[in-house]
């Protein structure tokens, strides 16, 4: 959802556990998720549907996006009631499924996320933790009905017949449904009858996520020439200062990482390369991770710009997300065509990242989900590392200031915005307000 | 969705080393479509591909005129010949892979065998190839049916043969080898399953970046026909600048209404000749139009918007070439000012970045969506935009062989625009002209 989300699609999660925990609380034990205990069964179904009506509510008043029905859906019954409910009412459905038969996987799971999880909050005794899931789990398995069968895949000869119009559950057959079916972790993958671009994405990016442990770092450059000036754009090379930071990286990496291999992507623009000419890792260029391009302003200050181009300095704190320099780029720009980096990075073990200003903060915010409004106004300060680890259930970072001077190039959301009445030079800049381009599409606008 | 825009000191691609596709199933399944297309989609991204198809291999060996013997798998005597020719084509695979300068090649053959593909994995991996298996699978009679017909009797093994002879000739030549199929079963492979042309997909132990790329092709892939209208974007009233974004001048205005006028006619004459020929009215289908976010561009495209069943999208990803120092500049201008630049451009047109600049690559990069899309969509589409973004797409569906430094060059003047309809083994193209009294 935090990868829909920062491409510019409605996405919202509906999360069962949740509304079970709403309706009779988090300290269950496993007899709850008995499937012979008749009581309990009633009340999960409640949750269900209820999970379920509020998904459909939304879908009516966002008009378009993705929601992820978040539940164990094991059985067949359940899925077809889903998939009937959502026909209905005009949504699409994909199931996506993760198997895991490996037990060595399935206990590292369970030690390291449900550890954490609401339901086992202030529980010290680890073991009687583990011994309780697992009995849970024991629970769901006598029920569970993989998608689309057992994996295999019989053979059918001839065309395949046309699916019933309103099937019985005798009738139901998931051969006909979209499914991803992910199997330990990745090793293999089943992709069944994929309909739209929007789901091959999806599935592109579920194969290419994974759980293994790793750091991602990220630094702007060392304070340039032109960040002396408080100019835009351009391509300088490093201050004074700008040289002492790139000196003082490779100890406080060395010290972060430890013996970790890493490897260490900048973009085409020398102010990056200066910065991480002294670290003895693998280096790699993107030009999708170069600056914002300011295009006309490029090469100004601020002072400049506001001076010429009024119009232009003013509809850019209207919404600076959206805003768009003459011949130039917005943010929006920007995630769209850091959408590779992105995916590579999900993909990958340990990387470092030494970028700019607009282009990290919008890094940042894919990964700390932060939405287009506050993105613009994220503190990226110079000469600072930020890691990011990983919980199962969120984004940590944590912030390593290196105690090197430098000037401060962030601007605030000003309180109060004066768009002057004359009108600047003729067409400057474009903010559309609406329907700007989304990446995606999910359907009918 | 971009390729990687480094390389590595061997000269290839994403530090993927190279990788073999080891194709997999019974004759008319879509192997070599599927292959093809891969290949194309491989190149266009910079990642340098072939295909080897074992049937050029065997009849350059031993002709067209062969005894049906020779696909009996369970004949001993020819048993020697068919592992001849394999075997070349395999050394051929090697060596365009170590020392030809490719990343990535397909070896096109039934390869029905388990334990000969077993034996196939390991020499590739003793060169330190990596292999990774599609299989295409097809359990619908008539798709296989119609590949028969569409595609294997105007092979040069049937050339000579009345239609129905050859399709009846080939069916059997099928049925001998169907005996000895065996489906992917080892868990130890790389490979990818397909069943009916990306309906069904199963995926086993993909590793690596370019792996998960050529997955994620697959899944977009379908056979269906549409055609694909590239035109350029109207003259603006500041030519030479790419930062002003100038509107369409007048002269622009004229070109896109004629634009229009030409497309819907030749939509209307396309249409009328399929019902004649088919009897089938596609007269109510959708015609997509899609426009860069450059204000010459939509203001073309919006000419077409007051059409019935046509639909304009705007993207920012078809945008122009971005000429970074060479703003306003000719190339006489830069060669003048900066001689230094104009010769490394020179050297590599396609590759080479100006000052704050995009290159050619990096637009195809950028593109590497809409291509995608272009790849789903069952619709057709007309692309209207700058001519360095239709010299991309162009080139992607472009004969095998173009060079790259061609790309750079290619001529999308506004007195035509261009129509591709993509086939199982290439792309039809024509130039229809755009001007006041038709063609």
């Amino acid at each position: 959802s935090r990868y829909l989300a920062w491409l510019g699609v409605n996405c919202r999660v509906f999360n069962v556990g949740e509304y079970r925990r709403k309706l009779v609380g988090a300290k269950l034990d496993h007899s709850f998720f008995d499937p012979h205990n008749a009581a309990a069964v009633d009340q999960r179904l409640q949750c269900a549907v209820s999970a379920l009506q509020d998904m459909l509510r939304w879908f009516e008043a966002v008009h378009s996006g993705v929601a992820i029905y978040d539940a164990t859906n094991s059985t067949r019954s359940r899925r077809k009631k889903i998939l009937d409910e959502c026909t209905r009412h005009g949504v699409e459905v994909m199931f996506c499924e993760s198997w895991c038969d490996d037990s060595e996987l399935v206990e590292a799971n369970i030690r390291e996320v449900k550890r954490t999880s609401p339901d086992y909050a202030g529980v010290q005794d680890l073991a009687s933790v583990m011994e309780d899931f697992r009995r849970r789990i024991n629970h769901y398995s006598e029920v569970y009905e993989p998608v689309g069968g057992d994996g295999t895949r019989p053979l059918a000869k001839g065309s395949y017949p046309l699916p019933p119009a309103s099937p019985t559950i005798e009738e139901y057959d998931e051969r006909l449904v979209s499914y991803v079916r992910k199997i330990n972790v990745g090793s293999q993958m089943v992709i069944n009858r994929i309909t739209s671009y929007l789901e091959s994405r999806i599935v592109y990016f579920v194969m290419n996520i994974h759980i293994a442990p790793r750091s991602v770092l990220f630094s702007r450059h060392g304070e340039s020439m032109y960040n002396l000036d408080q100019r835009l754009g351009g391509d300088p090379s490093l201050s004074p200062n700008g040289h002492k930071y790139a000196r003082a990286l490779p100890v406080l990496i060395s010290r972060l990482l430890g013996d970790q291999p890493v490897t260490i992507w900048t973009s085409t623009l020398k102010r990056t390369s200066e910065t991480v000419a002294g670290l003895p890792y693998k280096k790699m260029q993107w030009k999708a991770l170069d600056e914002l391009d300011a295009g006309l302003c490029d090469g100004l200050t601020y002072e400049d710009v506001e001076r010429e181009y009024p119009e232009e300095y003013a509809m850019r704190d209207e919404n600076k997300f959206e805003f768009r320099y003459r011949g130039g780029e917005s943010y929006r720009d920007v995630v769209l065509r850091l959408e590779p980096v992105i995916m590579e990075l999900e993909r990958q073990q340990n990387i470092m990242i030494i970028s700019h200003q607009a282009v990290l903060r919008c890094i940042y915010a894919y990964f700390l989900d932060i939405g287009p409004e506050e993105l613009p106004y994220l503190k990226i300060p110079l000469h600072t590392v930020m890691k990011l680890t990983w919980t199962a259930y969120g984004c940590d970072v944590q912030m390593y200031k290196i105690d090197i001077d430098a000037v401060d190039t962030h601007r605030a959301k000003p309180k109060s915005v004066r768009r002057s009445a004359r009108k600047g030079r003729a067409g400057t800049g474009s903010c559309p307000s609406s329907a700007p381009s989304r990446p995606l599409s999910t359907g009918t606008p | 969705m971009a390729a990687q825009l480094y390389r590595t000191h061997t000269g290839k691609l994403f530090h993927a080393g190279s990788i073999v596709i080891i194709n997999v199933g019974l004759p008319a399944r879509g192997k070599t479509h599927g292959s093809r297309s891969l290949i194309r989609y491989m190149n266009w991204l910079g990642v340098k591909s072939r295909s080897f198809h074992m049937g050029q291999y065997r009849r350059r060996l031993y002709g067209t005129d062969i005894s049906a013997d020779y696909f009996d798998l369970g004949n001993a005597d020819t048993a020697a010949a068919r592992t001849r020719a394999e075997d070349s084509c395999i050394q051929d695979i090697i060596e365009y892979l170590t020392t030809g300068g490719g990343q990535l090649a397909i070896f096109d053959a039934s390869n029905l065998g388990a334990a000969r593909r077993r034996h196939i994995r390991d020499t590739f991996e003793a060169h330190q190839i990596r292999p990774l298996f599609i299989e295409y699978i097809c359990e619908n009679e008539q798709i296989v049916d119609e590949n028969i017909r569409k595609v294997k009797i105007t092979s040069p093994d049937y050339i000579t043969m009345d239609p129905d002879t050859a399709v009846s000739d080939f069916k059997t030549r099928i049925a001998r080898m169907a005996p000895y199929y065996e489906t992917i079963d080892d868990g130890d492979l790389s490979y990818i399953k397909l069943f009916n042309v990306g309906e069904h997909l199963v995926v086993n132990n993909i590793r690596g970046y370019l792996q998960s790329r050529v997955v994620f092709y697959m899944m977009n892939l379908h056979i269906a026909e549409r055609t694909i209208y590239l035109a350029r974007s109207g003259e603006s009233s500041n030519e030479g600048s790419y930062k002003s974004d100038a509107p369409l001048s007048a002269a622009g205005h004229m070109y896109a209404q004629r634009l229009r006028d030409a497309v819907i006619r030749r939509i209307e004459e396309r249409n009328r000749h399929v019902l004649e020929k088919t009897g089938v009215d596609i007269s109510d289908r959708t015609l997509k139009v899609w426009t860069s976010t450059g204000v010459k561009s939509y203001q073309t495209a919006e000419y077409f918007a007051s059409s019935g069943s046509v639909s304009v999208r705007k993207r920012m990803l078809l945008r122009g070439l971005n000429p970074g120092m060479c703003e306003n500049l000719t190339l006489s201008d830069v060669k003048a000012r900066f001689p230094d630049e104009y010769r490394s451009y020179l050297r590599d047109p396609y590759h080479h970045r100006y000052s704050l600049a995009e290159s050619y690559h990096d637009v195809s990069v950028r593109l590497e969506p809409v291509i995608l899309e272009l790849e789903r969509e069952r619709d057709d589409i007309l692309i209207i935009a700058p001519e360095s973004a239709l010299r991309c797409i162009y080139a992607y569906f472009a004969p095998q062989g173009l060079p790259d430094s061609l790309i750079p060059t290619l001529a999308f003047p506004r007195s035509i625009f261009v129509e591709l309809t993509p086939t199982a083994y290439g792309c039809k193209e024509r130039r229809i002209g755009v001007s006041p009294n038709g063609r």
